[in-house]
């Protein structure tokens, strides 16, 4: 994708891609020269070209399919919110009858008789 | 991780298609305005009989649907007939199944009915779908849940996520470890806490938070807009919302890709 500049070779979109240019010690990018926008139209193509990023999202087959290349490549993206989590499973216990902890539930009082107990036991009435 | 974002087809959200003064839902406004839809979960009881039309609009446009049957959202005291309203649900299954369809929750309503009806009512779904999903609940015991996990080995179950009366938060892991031996794939209903979804892979959640914000005109959980804007731009803020919940959604299918695999 290239940068986009105006007559003046002032950047319109793709300031982030300069960025990385630079940090990448590249002497020469591609880009587009956009001298027939009016100033008007410079403005909102920077605004419009911001705003089409909000609406895309992941394919995420592909995603899965990219992703494991570059891992197999050792490239890391985890700085990159492609965070890749994996459970100890060897460390973590199976729940049974003997671990299982019952949370406390909530009870009640039957205001009758004065018996307390979960709330789950009391039957609604239709 | 697929957090199925709920709530879509609740018909309050509709929007004024401002040219011609008609009244459309929210889903439509979303496609129109060409934001892709992931993975949604409907209601049966918003869906009913007058709203299939944008219930079949939204889960052809999803690439997975999860189907609540909606019984927890009758007002409380409310004469229900339950079986019939089971039979309903299981005629809405047989017409509505897709392949992009992952499940149907089965009548989770242990806590009027009790155990043995809502047993009597999932035989009902299970002749008309494979795909019902059960729900355990921590008063069946724990037997039921490791017997549950048995019977429904390569499925979906569901357990429920509310802090504090389903399971205790540092149990979760181990639940989910228990039904893995069993191939199942695992729903933990209700489950939003972050710090809960950081640390344990369920196969699927759900989530209104989206919903919610919008309600009360909230964008991005923070900025709030003004009455007359969530009036007649309401729709807007549905949008920015459910964005935001796509967002939420990416972050935690990226987040648990190793450990979800389809």
């Amino acid at each position: 994708m290239p940068i986009i500049v105006d007559k003046n070779n002032v950047i319109v979109a793709g300031h982030t891609r300069y960025k990385a240019s630079l940090e990448l010690g590249l002497d020469e990018v591609p880009t587009i020269v956009a001298d027939d926008l009016t100033e008007e139209q410079i403005k909102a193509f920077r605004l419009a070209d911001n705003k089409v990023g909000e609406k895309s999202s992941w394919n995420f087959e592909l995603l899965d399919e990219e992703l494991n290349e570059l891992e197999n490549l050792g490239i890391d993206m985890t700085d990159f919110d492609f965070e890749n989590l994996k459970i100890d499973w060897a460390g973590v216990d199976e729940i049974s009858e003997s671990n299982y902890e019952k949370p406390e539930s909530e009870k009640l009082r039957c205001p009758l008789c004065g018996g307390i107990d979960e709330k789950i036991r009391f039957v609604k009435v239709e | 991780m697929k957090i199925f974002l709920s709530s879509l087809e609740n018909g309050n959200q509709c929007y004024q298609k401002r040219q011609n003064g008609k009244c459309k839902e929210l889903a439509y406004y979303l496609c129109e305005n060409g934001i892709k839809f992931k993975w949604n979960l409907m209601s049966y009881y918003y869906i009913g009989k007058n709203k299939q039309k944008l219930a079949s609009f939204i889960r052809d446009n999803s690439e997975e649907i999860l189907i609540d049957s909606g019984a927890h959202s009758f007002q409380f005291g409310k004469k229900v007939n339950w079986t019939e309203y089971t039979r309903e649900y299981a005629d809405f299954i047989k017409d509505f199944d897709r392949p992009n369809v992952v499940g149907y929750f089965e009548m989770d309503i242990e806590n009027i009915i009790g155990y043995s009806k809502v047993l009597e009512l999932r035989k009902i779904l299970e002749n008309v779908s494979n795909k019902i999903i059960p729900v355990w609940h921590p008063n069946r015991g724990i037997n039921d849940f490791l017997e549950m996990c048995k019977k429904y080995h390569d499925k979906v179950i569901a357990i429920g996520g509310f802090r504090g009366t389903d399971i205790k938060d540092e149990q979760f892991i181990m639940f989910l470890k228990y039904a893995k031996k069993y191939n199942c794939k695992v729903h933990c209903l209700g489950m939003t806490r972050r710090n809960i979804l950081d640390k344990v892979p369920f196969d699927y959640v759900d989530s209104s938070s989206w919903k919610q914000g919008g309600i009360y005109g909230r964008i991005d959980g923070r900025g709030k807009v003004t009455k007359e804007f969530s009036k007649v731009k309401r729709e807007i803020v549905f949008m920015k919302n459910y964005q935001n919940g796509i967002k939420m959604q990416e972050h935690y299918y990226k987040k648990w890709r190793k450990e979800c695999k389809d």
